[in-house]
């Protein structure tokens, strides 16, 4: 087996152009703020305003194959990301982090957030050629609490009131169900047995086409789309092995464009492609396992904290463009991120040692840490880890896992000490970041228990008024960080890298690829 | 001028400067093999960084000396504990013969059957992956084509004259086995157990590279190659130097493998 690979790494190298990149052009620091985000970085062409074409196709290189494209029961990141350009909710998310009505024209929300009404649109259609009706989108709330989709347990009741007009009532005000309203909208009984997996009907820009599993997925352009129709006539998702492979297929020109990590920036040639520098919105984090030892004790954890710098981390593995977090909330939701807490554990050696001792391990810790070996930056991260753990007496060893035993293991049946990994939200909002920490939250992967931060979160749920709402969310995010529920890292660099034959890309403050904004220049 | 002479000295030579470069590494490194400069990532080959650096800003000629040292530990381990296993297998196999020859060869056969990475990815997959999984993997990969080989030799020379006759001199049968066959069968053993070693390098190599042998940050040949990969164009030499250890630790052992069965089997 080897002695097959062996050769063809020498072949290549031997074909290699050795002619230094250079250190590429890209200036544009990651913003902190959503609304910086949508600017392009890198190298637009100069040519001013390039003329838009529509039509065309466009190769999309993805190097984990999605879970499934059901938007009740999805849970990988990418199928989220590409499953935005399918699905529509009542309303939909901007660039911006706000929202703006989609299968509803218009909303309304009472002065005590328990009540929302929303005005469904005129004409608005399904792939499958039927107008989206009431009934539609009664079932589709049904459900969303069926599946047990955030923000919906607290739904009371909802109900048609004519024809055009939803009402939803809530047990207890949240001024934030708007985000969650952002679920999608799909045909009535259309999903009874998980039916949309396979065959995905929504009323969004793009209509699903077809699906090869691990080979490619194809969504054509929705002529009847109610807004601004897209500009390609075609998306095509091709699964690929690994970033390596998207590199090479990018550079033949076999994919058009994918999502990349920092370290593109030093491997592709600013010239002749656009990079698109955002943040992943999510926390990457050492993730640690609450109830298990030695990280039951809040000492150990905020020790990992002192011993841990996450500049470093940001520097070596994603080249400085990644942004400090210190809780668990993205720089992206700028209202919400407590960008005081960054600064909570100064990187401390002495001052980690000392915890360990008072915790009961003046001789230090060993723990084993297990990554998911398909993400190289989350494995890069633990290497870099190892090192500073290793000058406050702490012993990380790393145990690389494939994707579907991470989510079995560690995710779902919580058995491990520690991982790295970087958390979404399924939505552009607060509550899809913190709400994992509720003591009684189903995916609280990390066992994390708070009376406090139960507490701080049910006001800020119920808070009506704005400023008291961001005032305890941000309590939360503290109650986090000083008890030190994980060691929160950073907001991974995220660079969309894609032939300069189309432009027009823009980013969202949650992991969406919207493919209805690029276009081809010609 | 004897068989096999020159394949011997320059198989010395190369496996002289692999062993010497990985004792040297117990000792001394230029740089930290975990050390990383990052101000200096992915720095072509030059006086200062040997082999260049890789992604992290890590030395590349200091991971390359020290993942020989991982590397070669594993497999001089795996075809240690293979050699002594299988020489018993083979020696019991061949020697008793009848029904234990018959079970012994037909489990031997059943592992066989299935193609050696398999085997060592089931045992990865059902142990607990670690830097010792891997060892145990390879040997049972490794075992069948060993026993084999010792048990030809058994066979070979169970019969023979030299054997019989001091069998009637009343030497016991361990005594026969351990003085009087298994020498015999030692050139033809130790030339495949040279060979397997290189065998063992390469499955190693395979291995790490499928990221189920040594763990990171411990570097390995196999492992740097398969960090290496992600990087390719902008950084080759991360994998030409994993690559080009690999490369001549197989001649070395291939050629010292090759005089020893000319030397003694010519």
């Amino acid at each position: 087996m080897k002695s097959r690979s062996l050769p063809i790494i020498l072949a290549l190298a031997a074909a290699l152009n050795l002619a230094a990149c250079g250190k590429s052009s890209t200036t544009a620091q990651t913003s902190s703020a959503a609304d910086t985000q949508a600017e392009t970085t890198a190298s637009v062409s100069t040519e001013g305003a390039a003329a838009v074409q529509d039509g065309g196709s466009f190769v999309y290189g993805l190097a984990t194959e999605i879970d499934n494209l059901d938007p009740f029961t999805a849970t990988t990141a990418d199928a989220k990301s590409i499953y935005f350009n399918i699905y529509e909710g009542l309303v939909k998310v901007q660039t911006d982090g706000t929202f703006t009505g989609a299968v509803a024209s218009d909303y309304t929300v009472s002065d005590d957030a328990k009540t929302y009404t929303f005005t469904l649109r005129d004409g608005v259609q399904f792939h499958n050629g039927n107008p989206v009706t009431a009934d539609d989108v009664l079932y589709s709330i049904q459900h969303a609490i069926d599946s047990k989709i955030t923000g919906y347990d607290n739904v009371d009741t909802f109900e048609k009131t004519d024809d055009h007009t939803i009402v939803i009532s809530l047990k207890k005000g949240d001024t934030d169900f708007l985000a969650d309203a952002s679920q999608a909208i799909v045909p009535k009984d259309s999903d009874n047995n998980g039916e949309l997996a396979l065959n995905p009907i929504g009323t969004g820009p793009f209509a699903f086409e077809e699906y090869a599993v691990q080979d490619h997925l194809t969504l054509k352009r929705f002529e009847n789309y109610w807004g601004t129709p897209a500009h390609l006539d075609e998306v095509t998702v091709r699964f690929l092995a690994d970033s390596s492979q998207e590199l090479v297929n990018f550079q033949s020109g076999a994919i058009d464009g994918f999502t990349a990590d920092a370290s593109i920036t030093e491997q592709v040639d600013p010239d002749t492609a656009n990079l698109n520098v955002g943040n992943s919105n999510a926390v990457q984090a050492l993730y640690l396992n609450n109830a298990a030892a030695p990280f039951d004790k809040k000492e150990v954890r905020q020790a990992l904290c002192y011993a841990i710098d996450p500049q470093d981390v940001i520097d070596t593995v994603d080249y400085g463009y990644g942004t400090k977090i210190g809780t668990a909330m993205i720089p992206g939701l700028s209202v919400y991120f407590d960008d005081s807490l960054t600064d909570t554990y100064e990187a401390n050696p002495k001052k980690a040692k000392d915890l360990l001792a008072k915790a009961g391990y003046p001789d230090g810790v060993s723990f084993t840490v297990t990554v998911p070996s398909v993400y190289q930056v989350h494995v890069d991260t633990a290497q870099v880890l190892v090192n500073d753990l290793a000058e406050a007496g702490i012993t990380m060893n790393i145990n690389q896992v494939d994707w579907a035993t991470w989510l079995e293991n560690v995710y779902t049946n919580r058995d491990y000490e520690a991982t790295i990994v970087s958390v979404d939200g399924a939505i552009a909002s607060p509550t899809a970041f913190l709400s994992r920490y509720l003591s009684d939250a189903g995916n609280n992967f990390v066992n994390f228990k708070s009376d406090e931060f139960d507490r701080h979160y049910a006001a800020a749920t119920e808070a009506i008024d704005e400023s008291v709402r961001e005032q305890e969310f941000k309590a939360c995010e503290k109650v986090l960080t000083e008890d030190a529920a994980s060691v929160y890292l950073q907001d991974i660099a995220n660079i969309l890298v894609y032939n300069k034959k189309f432009n027009g890309y823009a980013g969202y403050p949650l992991y969406a690829v919207d493919f209805s904004a690029i276009y081809q220049v010609q | 001028m004897k068989n096999g002479k020159w394949e011997l000295r320059i198989g010395f030579l190369l496996a002289g400067i692999v062993i010497f470069l990985a004792v040297l590494s117990i000792f001394w490194t230029p740089y930290g093999i975990n050390e990383m400069d990052k101000t200096a990532r992915m720095t072509a080959p030059s006086l200062e960084h040997l082999f260049g650096t890789d992604n992290l800003g890590r030395d590349v000629f200091s991971r390359a000396i020290v993942g020989g040292r991982f590397t070669l530990l594993v497999a001089i381990s795996t075809v240690g504990a293979c050699t002594v296993i299988s020489t018993i297998l083979g020696l019991i196999a061949g020697y008793v013969g009848g029904a234990v020859d018959e079970v012994i060869m037909r489990l031997i056969d059943a592992v066989n059957s299935f193609p050696g990475i398999l085997i060592a990815l089931v045992i990865v997959t059902i142990m607990q992956q670690g830097n010792y999984t891997i060892v145990i993997a390879l040997c049972v990969m490794f075992i069948p084509s060993f026993t084999r080989i010792v048990r030809t030799g058994t066979l070979q020379y169970k019969d023979a004259d030299f054997v019989r006759s001091n069998k009637v001199f009343g030497d016991s049968d361990l005594r026969l086995l351990l003085v009087h066959i298994f020498p015999n069968i030692l050139p033809l053993l130790l030339s495949s157990v040279i060979v397997g070693l290189s065998n063992a390098i390469l499955a190693e190599s395979g291995m790490s590279y499928l990221g189920l042998g040594i763990q990171p940050p411990a570097p390995s040949w196999g492992r740097m190659l398969y960090e290496a990969q992600s990087f390719l164009f902008r950084a080759p030499w991360c994998a030409l130097a994993p690559g080009f250890m690999i490369v001549v630790t197989i001649v070395a052992f291939n050629c010292i493998g090759d005089g020893l069965k000319k030397r003694f089997l010519a």
